[in-house]
């Protein structure tokens, strides 16, 4: 063997000998390259789980874009259903309006509601006769049910 | 020297050989650690299967009218569907039951939380009841809770109760049939409520789903497909509902979809997206390339527990929507369109209908109506025929309306001028067959006004004749008859028009063709023909879509496409005589206070080779204000008896459409 390659062996203890003989040159040798080894490793799991919960945010982030996008949808077809002509003609006409007749040459397109053509107010007893009808003819525990689906099952609780 | 010899003699080899070992499987793990870094650091990429790539479905582009109304959009929502072969299943079945058994339950029992209330805010409440119950316990004899234990037992429930649904169904899953705890009467208690299994379902569905309560009974009690839909376009909130049954009777999918705020409004015009989100007519089968929009994309990488992870650069790719259309139509024209029209079919009793209004000077279509019609978003409802456009997409033989055209193709060869008579004697032959008037009468010295006011097809063949096929039919070529308009909208249908040259061509087809009889064409050749009249004898390419709307902004979409079909002078001799025509002939068209000019047609259909008896097709097509023509208006009804005549039946629609269209546009009165 090589002088040369001996230097590299950590001397162990002999059956017999009093204590322990270490080369401290080549102790400090491994100790520097472990330690490199760990930095090294440690820069690389630190820079990998960086980028990992980086990826992690940039992907939230996106979902979360994707999200506010769906919604956007919604709210612009609820706008839409909103604002259609037929939602604005049967309004109107319970509100009072009415469109004139095309040969009337009325100048103006709408004309606000007189006193007459308001609905007349509902009677309180009416009010209350049509309600248990209603009650009545859909079932009172399948009315609770439905009202819950209708409304979704997360609204029907708190939103804390 | 001798040092190192001594002291490799006293190295215990067996040692010696264990360090080697270690040496090179520490070497060998950071070589490991090294070279794995190193990986990682000239090819920065983590070592995956690949993964397919998420589709980011795009959303489709708006079609929008003239003002920036919707006609078509998009929302996020689901369709329900029904699994009859399921349904069938006794324990699915009582499954289902259970589900909405316990729901109803939860309901009955008034498990209901004040709103903005917080978790904490029950803290009080468990409390005091698991106190109160403490004190009863305390009069029975038993062992008291201390107050601080009631305290931390509450704080725990409040912590429970912040996953509300999962408490809710908790309740559920405590009430359901494998349990006998607590709840069990309850649970009875709801099952017994409940009534039959199918007229609930139907009730609830009917309730939930907003569909009527003949159809859910209808479906659950006799569809036996495979799949059934039940209802389409339902919220996402509504669509949960019915996902928290936890039953595969009832499935859900969820998904960007069409939208038809106005029902049937410009139905045949915007086509619809069908199940398979595939564009099926009108504008959305036409602009399919622009409204459907790039789909985008998530590659990447899973992390260990399975969720996608982006680590790839250019890993997200964004959808690209689709391009949104602004038409020409405008929504009120539109909807007072198709309600003239539709009342037309009914008064007259016709089978159906088509009403047009263009802008001459553009070719611009400001209302397109078909009667009957259909919701595009219900378009399932409906056969194939319904949803054809037929302003389009059908011909039919025009009859009269074609006389002013033969007129003006006569003027401009200066064949006749507009002080031309002729002397009607009730007939004349053209190749081998005999033209008659519709009143079988002979009218004797006859103006061409005359003839159109009173709508002569013995005159009609006469100027004809003098024309010459060939000039004829050149001139009809001219006015767009047997060719495509060109409009955007799909399947539009040509015409047929046999000409000189073709084998099956006779004389007679010019003696016939002159008043409008022996060719056919769509309702929207004749509104352009018509429009060309209007405008100075420039003839414009009809159009539907104004402008497209993307990230870029809007851009006009410019067509100016025209063709001088007659000249200017020609086509205003033809208007003036068709203004002093209405009011002599055709007085049911007439617009106070306006000048108009137009022309009525009545005419039959042939099937197998022959006309049908008593079936009649009435229109009238007109044009003004006279001098300056604003709308070209086109009415055709479909389906008249006996005696009627296109201008008393088509006449009164045409009037109430333009003087609709006069009251809108502020177009003050200039007679």
């Amino acid at each position: 063997m090589h002088d040369r390659d001996r230097l590299f062996m950590l001397y162990g203890r002999k059956p017999g000998d009093a204590g322990a003989r270490v080369d401290l040159r080549m102790m400090a040798f491994f100790g520097v390259v472990l330690l490199l080894l760990a930095l090294a490793g440690w820069l690389y799991l630190r820079q990998a789980s960086e980028v990992a919960q980086l990826a992690s945010e940039i992907r939230e982030l996106e979902l979360e874009k994707e999200a506010r996008h769906r919604e956007m949808v919604i709210l612009r077809g609820e706008v839409a259903m909103l604002g259609s002509l037929k939602r604005v003609l049967i309004e109107g006409s319970e509100m009072g309006y009415r469109l004139p007749a095309a040969s009337s040459g009325e100048a103006v397109m709408i004309v606000p509601c007189t006193a007459e053509c308001a609905p007349p107010p509902m009677v309180a007893s009416e009010a209350e006769g049509a309600a248990s009808a209603i009650q009545e003819d859909i079932g009172g525990l399948w009315t609770g049910v439905a009202e819950r689906l209708r409304r979704g099952i997360r609204l029907a609780f708190p939103t804390w | 020297m001798a040092t190192i010899e001594r002291i490799s003699k006293s190295v215990d080899e067996g040692q010696f050989k264990r360090m080697i070992w270690v040496q090179i499987i520490l070497s060998g793990v950071a070589l490991l650690l090294v070279g794995r870094l190193a990986w990682y650091q000239l090819f920065g990429r983590i070592v995956s299967r690949p993964q397919a790539p998420e589709v980011i479905p795009a959303v489709r582009g708006d079609i929008v009218d003239t003002n920036g109304y919707p006609l078509a959009t998009s929302t996020y929502a689901c369709n329900v569907f029904f699994r009859p072969d399921l349904y069938d299943n006794r324990e699915v079945q009582l499954r289902l039951r259970e589900r909405l058994a316990v729901t109803a339950t939860i309901v009955s029992m008034g498990l209901t939380f004040e709103e903005d209330a917080t978790p904490s805010g029950y803290v009080p409440r468990f409390a005091e009841l698991l106190i109160a119950q403490d004190s009863r316990r305390a009069q029975d004899g038993g062992e008291r809770i201390t107050s601080d234990y009631a305290r931390g037992l509450a704080e725990e429930l409040a912590e429970q109760l912040a996953d509300r649904e999962l408490l809710a169904w908790s309740f559920v899953d405590e009430m359901s049939e494998e349990s006998t705890g607590v709840w069990e009467d309850q649970r009875k208690l709801a099952l017994s409520s409940g009534g039959d299994m199918s007229a609930v379902l139907a009730r609830l569905l009917s309730e939930v789903l907003g569909e009527p309560l003949t159809d859910m009974t209808a479906t659950l009690g006799a569809s036996r497909n495979q799949r059934h839909m039940l209802s389409v376009g339902v919220p996402a909130a509504q669509c949960e509902g019915i996902r928290a049954l936890q039953n595969d009777i009832l499935t859900t999918e969820l998904g960007f979809q069409r939208i038809y705020p106005d029902a049937s409004l410009a139905a045949h015009v915007l086509g619809f997206v069908n199940f398979a989100g595939d564009p099926q007519y009108g504008l959305e089968f036409y602009y399919e390339g622009q409204l459907r929009g790039k789909d985008g994309a998530w590659q990447g990488v899973n992390d260990p527990s399975g969720d996608r992870l982006l680590a790839e650069l250019g890993g997200y790719r964004a959808a690209i929507d689709g391009t949104d259309l602004i038409l020409t139509l405008d929504r009120n024209v539109q909807n007072q369109a198709e309600k003239i029209l539709r009342e037309a079919v009914v008064s007259s009793g016709a089978e159906s209908g088509n009403l047009i209004v263009l802008d001459p000077a553009t070719g611009a279509i400001i209302a397109m109506a078909n009667s009957p019609t259909y919701d595009p978003g219900r378009f399932w409802e409906v056969g194939l025929n319904t949803l054809r456009n037929n302003a389009t997409g059908a011909v039919y033989e025009p009859g009269s309306v074609i006389k002013p055209i033969t007129i003006a193709a006569a003027l401009d060869a200066r064949v006749i001028h507009p002080d031309t008579t002729y002397t009607d004697t009730g007939s004349i032959v053209v190749g081998d067959q005999e033209v008659r008037n519709a009143d079988r009468k002979a009218h004797g010295e006859t103006t061409m006004t005359e003839l159109l006011a009173y709508s002569l097809n013995v005159g009609a063949a006469h100027v004809a004749s003098s024309l010459g096929p060939a000039r004829f039919y050149e001139m009809f070529k001219r006015f767009g008859f047997s060719d495509p308009t060109g409009i955007d909208l799909t399947a539009e249908e040509r015409g047929i028009m046999r000409v000189p040259g073709q084998e099956d061509w006779h004389l007679s087809d010019l003696g016939r063709n002159s008043y409008g009889q022996g060719m056919s064409v769509t309702p929207l050749q004749v509104a352009a023909a018509f429009g060309a009249l209007a405008n100075d004898g420039v003839m414009r390419r009809p159009h539907i879509v104004a402008a497209v709307r993307d990230g870029d902004g809007t851009r006009v979409v410019e067509d100016t496409w025209g063709r001088q079909v007659v000249s200017a002078d020609v086509a205003r001799q033809v208007t003036a005589m068709l203004v002093d025509a209405v009011p002599m002939g055709m007085s049911a068209a007439l617009v106070p206070g306006y000048r108009i000019a137009g022309k009525s047609g009545t005419s039959q259909v042939v099937r197998e080779g022959a006309y049908i008896p008593d079936y009649y097709i009435g229109s009238f097509v007109g044009y003004g204000p006279i001098p300056d023509p604003r709308y070209v208006v086109m009415v055709k009804l479909d389906g008249l008896g006996e005696g009627q005549w296109g201008g008393q039946e088509a006449g009164p629609a045409f009037a109430e459409m333009f003087t609709y269209l006069m009251d809108y546009t502020g177009v003050a009165p200039n007679e």
